[in-house]
């Protein structure tokens, strides 16, 4: 057993991802098992770790070690792809496919896609993403760290929208704390506070914020003091740094005054690397020097203890339920031999509790798989999908601004996250990219395509336009709120299956008008910042694009922001949601479903610190509920 | 005249003329580490006379274009793929959602399988020979992906490599004379 202390390096123990045969892990008992090893799954299992408690975690993704030279093997891959999109650093496994944004496309009722992973029925198609390797998603996620606001616990009650969480903001306080350390949060408080958000008196992030970039002061020129008016109130707009998960400079006033240590590289020197962020402008599809958090950090520290064993290449295929009591009694798993080849060998792995890591589409898929859907009283399993909208507004600054430079995004404008108006529009955030107009046309590689093929440019006439063009682009990406509507589903057809046999996720996701009524908002936002900003407005919409939506008349491509959830909502009712707030199994006793799953609404933050948050108040639960199960029994009087 | 002479000749005779068509110099080109790659790229690609016709013909051509972004990028794109804003898109680093699609029509005659798309790679000098099937479309090597000259032209870094440091986002951008 190897002791584990913040200021050593964190060394992923050799071999940990393929000592444990998935024959093994079956033929022993489990206090639990947790499927998936990504930021969910790795907090719960080092949180069950340290109560001591003895934890599988069944993993799709391929057997390898997420030791240096993995990591390495990952940015190799990245450099050397043809299509860099945000799975390019990581290896096709046809056994346990991930969803690609290139897969995206235009689809009918009546021609669904199947030849992807994600099944798409619907003219709207996503083109989210998520990652299954050790790490999860958490491995290509940009790593912004930001709190919900407390009115986006109960805004069914202030606003007469969505619906309202069984936690408040208070209650989930101390967690976020925790999560802020864990993930290595970089902000400032009194950048942080704004729109009711609070934090405890003296309480400091454990490290201070990014720097905001060039691109961001310029911007800022622009933006701060601006006024405008919605719904009747006046709101000020400003420049405000996002928290992020990635190593800056620690805060010596964190904890007391104790400081923080940063968790650098995992398995090498932080010295070498992992320390603070370098700006790499890469955080996706992958930081180089894991100066970003990624889940292997904390799934190092569990692995570390001794009590805690992977089991890699088995992919969850169905949980077995008690018909009579309803708790579940295994999870079948499928335990492919090797990337390539599709053989594979079953077992049934068993635990007293049983949690699962997934994430919303996964964890849905496999309960639907499971035929769950039927025993459960809400029958809302896989309804409520929801993914931030993202809004692409794009122009020309009128000087180069340093675009392509420094963390994906270090600032944005929070000031419509919340309001009033959300009554009847969408709330949301504004990015601002650092990383030009790549996300909206694929800057900068089109900008040189269509200079030197085009416009018939060379030489030093081209060096020239090049540098002039990129480093004016300034890019604004909306995250819109999407409230949870029964009809977005995860749902699965016995018609599409994967290699392994199991059944594919078919998702539907429509972008309602409430929605679509906060994009409007932010179109015409964007065309007054850019005015401002004296940009020339180079924003175009094809209504002919897998993501056109048609509102009041007008054409707009929405994207998918990658922020999946709700497809397991939590709520105070077994009729209306399917965990509570601890994130149990309204319908099976021994089971957590902890996840961004369980999130009854997004709000305008991205998921992970919420997740995280989530991830370990439940752990607190699900350490209560295995005492409780392993307690010898006691005569009660 | 040996053939190695003549090889090594012609060579230095691609770099030259790449110093012209890119705007950057001689010295830059050779500083990139990749000029023999490069050379072999468009040879094994185009044929052993490839070289000699990119210089003597007219800047416009869609093979000198491709050299243009060889160098800029480390990417082949075939001159069958000259003003394909698509594939640009595709190989371009970064957030991809917006990436387009890839439709069965539009698809360049190359393996862009989900396997070679996420950068399962050929062993290396597994490209295509002259006289075996072309390649429209592929990254030279990891590496030629960091040494890119658009990096450069831009003021900035390879996105993922080469990073310029913690903070170094906060102050102006500079651009080389030249």
């Amino acid at each position: 057993m190897t002791s584990y202390d913040d200021a050593d390096p964190v060394i992923f123990p050799a071999g940990a991802a393929t000592q444990t045969s998935a024959a093994q892990a079956a033929s022993e008992e489990w206090d639990a098992v947790i499927v998936g090893g990504g930021m969910a799954g790795s907090i719960v299992a080092e949180q069950l770790s340290q109560s001591g408690h003895k934890v599988l975690i069944v993993e799709a993704g391929p057997g390898k070690d997420l030791d240096l030279a993995e990591y390495e093997s990952y940015l190799s891959r990245f450099y050397g792809a043809v299509v860099k999109d945000n799975q390019s650093p990581y290896p096709f496994n046809p056994n346990a496919r991930m969803p690609r944004s290139t897969d995206t496309m235009p689809v009918g009722p009546d021609t669904p896609r199947d030849d992807f992973y994600l099944v798409q029925e619907d003219k709207y198609c996503s083109d989210t993403t998520f990652t299954r390797v050790l790490g999860g998603t958490s491995m290509h996620w940009e790593g912004k760290a930001l709190r919900m606001l407390p009115e986006d616990f109960d805004l069914r009650t202030k606003y007469g929208q969505g619906l309202n969480w069984p936690l408040s903001y208070d209650d989930l306080e101390p967690y976020y704390r925790q999560a802020e350390a864990e993930l290595g949060v970089s902000a400032e408080v009194e950048d942080q506070a704004y729109l009711g958000m609070h934090f405890p008196e003296g309480y400091v992030f454990p490290m201070h914020r990014m720097p905001p970039s060039y691109l961001d002061q310029t911007v800022a020129r622009g933006v701060d003091g601006m006024r405008v008016n919605l719904a009747d109130d006046d709101y000020t707009l400003r420049v405000r740094s996002f928290p992020q998960a990635r190593n800056g400079v620690p805060n010596a006033a964190y904890d007391g005054g104790k400081g923080f240590v940063p968790v650098g590289a995992v398995s090498t020197s932080q010295v070498e690397e992992g320390e603070r962020c370098q700006g790499n402008t890469n955080c996706v599809p992958i930081c180089p020097v894991q100066a970003k958090y990624h889940a292997g950090k904390t799934l190092t520290k569990a692995l570390s203890r001794g009590n805690v064993t992977i089991v890699t290449q088995a992919v969850a295929s169905k949980v077995e339920i008690d018909e009579q009591d309803r708790r579940v009694t295994g999870i079948t798993i499928k335990n492919y031999h090797s990337l390539d080849s599709e053989s594979y060998d079953t077992y049934t792995v068993k635990g007293t509790v049983y949690v699962l890591c997934a994430h919303a589409i996964e964890n849905a898929r496999l309960m639907l798989a499971s035929d769950m859907q039927r025993m459960s009283r809400s029958k809302l399993i896989g309804c409520n999908l929801m993914d931030h909208a993202y809004l692409l507004s794009w122009g020309l600054l009128p000087e180069p601004a340093g675009t392509m430079r420094g963390t994906s995004c270090t600032s944005g404008i929070t000031d419509l996250r919340g309001g009033r108006f959300r009554g009847t529009q969408a709330g949301f955030g504004v990015d601002i990219h650092n990383d030009g107009w790549g996300w909206a046309t694929g800057s900068p590689y089109t900008d040189l395509v269509e200079l030197v093929d085009k416009q018939g440019l060379n030489g030093k006439e081209l060096r020239r336009t090049l540098g002039n063009r990129i480093s004016r682009q300034l890019l604004l990406a909306f995250m819109i709120d999407l409230l949870p509507e029964r009809s977005n589903t995860v749902t699965v057809d016995e018609r599409y299956k994967d290699a392994l046999g199991n059944l594919k996720p078919v998702v539907s996701l429509k972008i309602p008008p409430y929605t679509m009524r906060g994009a409007a908002y932010a179109r015409k936002l964007a065309s007054d910042i850019f005015k401002r900003l004296g940009a020339e407005e180079m924003t175009a919409y094809d209504k002919d694009r897998y993501s056109a939506v048609e509102h009041d008349g007008q054409w707009y491509n929405i994207v998918g922001g990658n922020h999946l959830a709700g497809t397991h909502i939590m709520g105070t009712d077994p009729t209306t949601s399917v965990v509570d707030h601890t994130q149990q199994s309204w319908d099976h006793d021994n089971l957590y479903l902890v996840g961004p799953g369980s999130l009854p609404s997004i709000g305008t933050s991205n998921i992970s610190l919420t997740m995280a948050a989530l991830a370990y108040r439940s752990s607190t639960h699900i350490v209560r509920y295995l005492r409780a199960a392993k307690a010898p029994a006691t005569v009660r009087g | 005249m040996t053939e190695a002479t003549t090889t090594d000749e012609e060579l230095r005779a691609f770099v030259k003329f790449s110093a012209t068509m890119t705007g950057f110099s001689e010295f830059d080109l050779w500083g990139t580490g990749q000029a023999e790659a490069y050379y072999d790229a468009v040879v094994n690609q185009e044929g052993p006379d490839a070289i000699e016709r990119a210089i003597a013909a007219d800047p416009s051509d869609p093979l000198v274009k491709s050299i243009i972004k060889l160098w800029y990028v480390g990417v082949w794109y075939g001159p069958e793929l000259t003003g394909r804003m698509d594939v640009a898109a595709w190989t371009a680093p970064g957030r991809s959602g917006a990436k387009p699609a890839v439709p069965d029509d539009s698809q360049p005659e190359t393996d862009l399988s989900p396997a070679a798309a996420s950068g399962e790679r050929r062993p290396e000098g597994q490209y295509a020979r002259a006289g075996d099937e072309r390649i429209p479309l592929f990254v030279v090597s990891p590496d030629a992906y960091t040494e890119g000259l658009l990096w450069r032209a831009i003021g900035a870094h390879p996105s993922g490599a080469k990073a310029p440091g913690y903070g170094s986002w906060a102050t102006p951008p500079t651009f080389e004379n030249f």
